[in-house]
């Protein structure tokens, strides 16, 4: 199993892609702490899940990621238990849609705050940890919007460009430590969130995708473990697209 | 109640690093008193060993004296690896305002010390 008791952390784990990372991990044996901001009866359950299905061991964290505190709170705890850990993916975001002209100050700073500020917190609190053992992996879930934009979505592009931006700088920077810094670029991927779409816009964004089916959240997940695993003890620095050939 | 002697006493303390105990009339009070001394130099020797390790001074160098950004190889990288060694050493874990706020020797041992490490 490639992630046989590496410690990884997974933030904003319990639904979509952070979830099937979970699932990827605890399947490849992988000692998962999973972590989700809203009610902690979900967190719980989420647990006891990947406990019945793996038997592997579970922790799960409840902390928002824009409060500084508890982020910091979490990796206390990890310490505290594990005295490691092995891998950060930074996964907890928020989406928002709308136009230029039409962004209030206060969406563009939620969408900063969770999916730059939050994901930054955590990849200087993982990397201080990861330091002391001189190695680890990150890998910060970014987004094709991140790389090639989108109309509508330019609060969420921003955010996503500049954790392809962190995760380059962070890599160059922590190489030397042995500590790895990717990022996954997911492109048309089956959740929550792309079932909301209308259907217009849905059938506008498959037409996008030269593999011509929208993708999994398991099929990010299995990148998220190859860039988590030895298998990429080579990689950093990178964006590794999981988008079918999307062009948008 | 009898002296106990320095092998008696080394009984009480299985691996602890010793004082001398001779002067010291129980065994208990012996080793309280060698754990807190041993926890005592080995703070200190701790400390100064991270700085020895990451920052390549001399272990009879002026520790009280040295400064980021002052003494010679205390630049930002070896400050995280300081902060590294010193959280390793100390089986620790430091808050970020501490990791910037640890700009002295001096102020490395207060923080450490905040962290429940004894130097008294």
């Amino acid at each position: 199993m490639i992630l046989q008791d590496k410690v990884s952390f997974i933030t904003g784990s319990t639904r979509g892609i952070g979830w099937a990372t979970a699932r990827e991990f605890a399947r490849n044996g992988a000692i998962v702490i999973l972590n989700h901001r809203g009610s902690s009866s979900l967190l719980e359950e989420r647990c006891r899940e990947l406990d019945a299905e793996f038997k592997g061991t579970v922790m799960g964290l409840t902390a928002d990621v824009t409060d500084g505190p508890a982020v910091r709170n979490c990796y206390l705890e990890i310490f505290r238990r594990f005295k490691r850990l092995d891998v950060l993916v930074n996964n907890a975001g928020i989406l928002q849609d709308a136009l230029l002209g039409m962004i209030s100050e206060e969406t563009i700073r939620a969408v900063m705050d969770t999916n730059l500020v939050g994901s930054f917190m955590h990849l200087q609190e993982a990397s201080r940890l990861m330091t002391r053992n001189r190695r680890g992996s990150i890998i910060n879930v970014s987004s094709i919007i991140g790389r090639f934009g989108e109309e509508g979505l330019t609060a969420y592009a921003a955010s996503k460009a500049a954790v392809i931006g962190m995760t380059i700088a962070a890599a160059k920077e922590l190489a030397r430590k042995n500590i790895r810094v990717n990022a996954v670029a997911p492109g048309f991927i089956d959740t929550a969130m792309t079932n909301q779409m209308p259907p217009e816009k849905f059938q506008q964004r498959m037409a996008a995708v030269r593999m011509g089916r929208i993708g999994k959240a398991e099929e990010v997940a299995q990148a998220i473990a190859f860039l988590a695993s030895d298998m990429s003890s080579y990689v950093t620095g990178q964006v590794l697209g999981v988008d079918g050939g999307m062009v948008i | 109640m009898a002296p106990h002697t320095y092998e008696s006493a080394s009984q009480c303390l299985g691996d602890l690093v010793l004082v001398d105990f001779r002067l010291e009339s129980t065994c208990e009070s012996q080793f309280r008193k060698a754990e807190r001394h041993t926890m005592v130099n080995s703070s200190m020797e701790k400390l100064k060993n991270a700085f020895v390790k990451v920052l390549g001074v001399g272990p009879d160098g002026n520790f009280e004296s040295m400064a980021y950004g002052e003494t010679q190889g205390w630049d930002s990288i070896a400050h995280m690896n300081l902060v590294a060694e010193i959280e390793t050493a100390f089986d620790i874990m430091l808050a970020t305002e501490d990791v910037i706020g640890m700009r002295t020797f001096v102020k490395a041992k207060e923080i450490v010390a905040r962290n429940g490490a004894s130097f008294a």
